[in-house]
């Protein structure tokens, strides 16, 4: 028995895990596609009718708004959160004193769950109780700032909420990217003259490529997860101004009952985040093990 | 690392520099300051216009928080004065307490549900990660490829059959459930995690205890685990954070026996009418953990959220 388990213990200890994953990862992610192609309602059918949930997707305006929503969000916040993270990044390289505490301040948005930290953000956009009323109240009347309740805008407050939560953990990225550079080139452009500007823009940002791409891929994919963040601050409203696809799945599947409607729109989110993030991470892991 | 530079900045740079990361993280901890701050105000400071920075802080939002009360006539709350500081508070506003609110229970469901399934991950995830570590492993690269790949993955997109296989073996809203549930999420970073503190450890430390006589498993046991168990607490807290922060699916699949307190804590307006305090006491007592766990863990923080890609 011990001979048996000493020589077969890594399969053993590795099955739970792996069984798991397969049956409620790839299992039921091979479910819902097998779904999204019949016509179920209320209860799943497994009869296969073709790409009838995929028309009826994109002739959805529902879906239009919600992929609209996840390119004007998912642009925003990536190029915005990339934008003061290596700001920030840059600023707390300049040897500030209480970087240790503030480091732990940036990341801790992140740690937070974004439902509860949403009430705030709620009360702080709310016209009538947060910024507007604030800044009115020192005078400025004709002050207004009513972005969550305005279906045009409130993408937009999603957006603001999205940057506070991640643009700390960019920042880190590219603080942990920018002590990775060479120290002797940039001593070697200093002594030739260069201004510390062009140090930045040609020499120390080029060389942390890799870690723009990172932070893309973790930005991009949150992005595509977002759902609490929607959930906390509109509802996914004004009506469904602020749907993004997973809000709009969700709808579907639990409040719609329209299950076909559900897994095509899953497939679609599954089929966005494959393909960023897989090349990525099989790269990544390909240049770790070499 | 600290107070290390790529340039050599002048005292001035500095001085901007620390200004604007201040003031940005000032910022930052502005929603976490008005969570703590309304849950001590009275109801009418915490909407007051314009808002109030000082005031005077009082502990009815936690009161209402615990408890349901009702309002009652003038002449009852005559008949019965207040026994402890809690009824005196809720006696102001003349109101008397009826019972306890659900916030106890849903905050222990959280502990339960939060420690429970932090607790499998982590065991599951430290006997893959050492196999995955120590032994050659037929397609070992495909096979951790396979599990971090899951981790990626919007978990709402499998959020259909889930619902419906909790719901056909009678699951849906029980602890063992939710702790099945969390388990599994969890079990790819996890492995993940493990891998990466393992790896570090020499392997020559264990072939000498093998040597000396131990078991495979006694020199994994009293070998291995002593030397990972920092790596094992901080992948124990990152697995605690993201299964006391869930929401999508707690709110799916619990609805009462079993609920965790993020969905119950938006709900808190729709019970007593918009009670800002006692959402802000809520928020506070649920965000205290993670904050403590956030500080403990500020040097891994990084390496958690990157899957050990970026380990400072």
């Amino acid at each position: 028995m011990s001979d048996w388990l000493e020589n077969h213990l890594p399969k053993v200890v590795l099955a739970p895990s792996f069984i798991a994953i397969l049956i409620f990862v790839y299992g039921f992610i091979g479910w819902t596609a097998w779904v999204s192609f019949t016509r179920s309602k209320l209860l799943p059918r497994y009869e296969l009718k073709g790409t009838v949930q995929y028309e009826k997707l994109f002739a959805s305006p529902r879906w239009d708004t919600a992929m609209d929503n996840l390119f004007i969000f998912g642009t925003l916040f990536i190029v915005i959160a990339m934008v003061l993270g290596l700001m920030l990044a840059i600023f707390l390289d300049q040897e500030v004193r209480t970087e240790g505490v503030i480091r732990t301040i940036y990341l801790y948005p992140m740690a937070l769950s974004m439902i509860v930290t949403g009430t705030a953000w709620k009360w702080i956009l709310n016209p009538g109780l947060g910024l507007e009323a604030m800044i009115k109240g020192w005078g400025f009347e004709s002050f207004t700032f009513d972005w969550l309740v305005n279906p045009d805008y409130a993408i937009y407050t999603v957006v603001i909420a999205g940057v506070w939560q991640s643009s700390g953990f960019v920042m880190a990225l590219f603080l942990a990217g920018l002590r990775s550079v060479d120290g002797e080139i940039i001593k070697a452009a200093q002594v030739d003259g260069i201004p510390t500007w062009r140090i930045y823009t040609a020499i120390i940002i080029p060389s942390m490529a890799p870690i723009f791409l990172s932070a893309f891929i973790v930005l991009a994919h949150l992005a595509i997860k977002s759902f609490d963040l929607v959930i906390a601050l509109t509802g996914g409203g004004p009506g469904y101004a602020t749907d993004l696809p997973a809000t709009y799945m969700y709808a579907m599947a639990f409040s719609r009952g329209d299950i076909g409607q559900a897994a095509s729109s899953a497939m679609i989110m599954m089929g966005v985040v494959f393909t960023i993030v897989v090349p990525y991470l099989y790269s990544e892991l390909r240049a770790k093990n070499d | 690392m600290s107070s290390y530079s790529v340039t050599e900045p002048s005292s001035r740079q500095k001085w901007i520099a620390g200004c604007l990361v201040i003031a940005y993280a000032l910022i930052t901890i502005m929603p976490l300051l008005w969570i703590i701050s309304t849950g001590f105000k009275t109801q009418n400071d915490a909407i007051a216009y314009p808002p109030e920075v000082f005031f005077e802080p009082t502990l009815e939002g936690y009161v209402n928080l615990f408890t349901t009360r009702t309002r009652q006539t003038e002449e009852f709350l005559q008949a019965n004065p207040p026994a402890t500081w809690y009824d005196e508070i809720v006696h102001e506003r003349g109101m008397a307490i009826v019972g306890p609110s659900r916030f106890g229970e849903r905050f222990l469901n959280s502990v339960i549900i939060g420690f429970g399934s932090t607790f499998l991950a982590v065991v599951l995830g430290t006997l893959a990660a050492y196999a995955f570590s120590r032994y050659r492993i037929p397609l070992k690269d495909d096979l951790l490829f396979f599990i971090l790949s899951t981790r990626m993955m919007p978990p709402i997109a499998v959020a259909i059959p889930i619902f419906l296989m909790f719901r056909s073996l009678g699951l849906s809203d029980t602890h063992a459930g939710m702790i099945l549930l969390y388990t599994g999420v969890n079990l790819s970073l996890s492995v993940w995690l493990l891998k990466g503190f393992i790896d570090e450890i020499p392997r020559e430390y264990e072939e000498a205890a093998l040597i000396d006589g131990y078991t495979r498993f006694q020199a994994f046991y009293k070998v291995v685990l002593p030397q990972a168990a920092t790596g094992i607490a901080s992948t124990a807290i990152f697995c605690l954070i993201f299964a006391w922060n869930e929401y999508a699916f707690a709110v799916l699949l619990t609805s009462g026996n079993a609920q965790t307190a993020p969905p119950f804590i938006p709900t808190i307006i729709g019970v007593t009418g918009q009670d800002w305090p006692a959402v802000a006491a809520g928020a506070t007592i649920f965000l205290v953990p993670v904050m403590v766990f956030t500080i403990l863990l500020r040097k891994h923080l990084l390496s958690g959220i990157t899957f050990g890609a970026v380990r400072k």
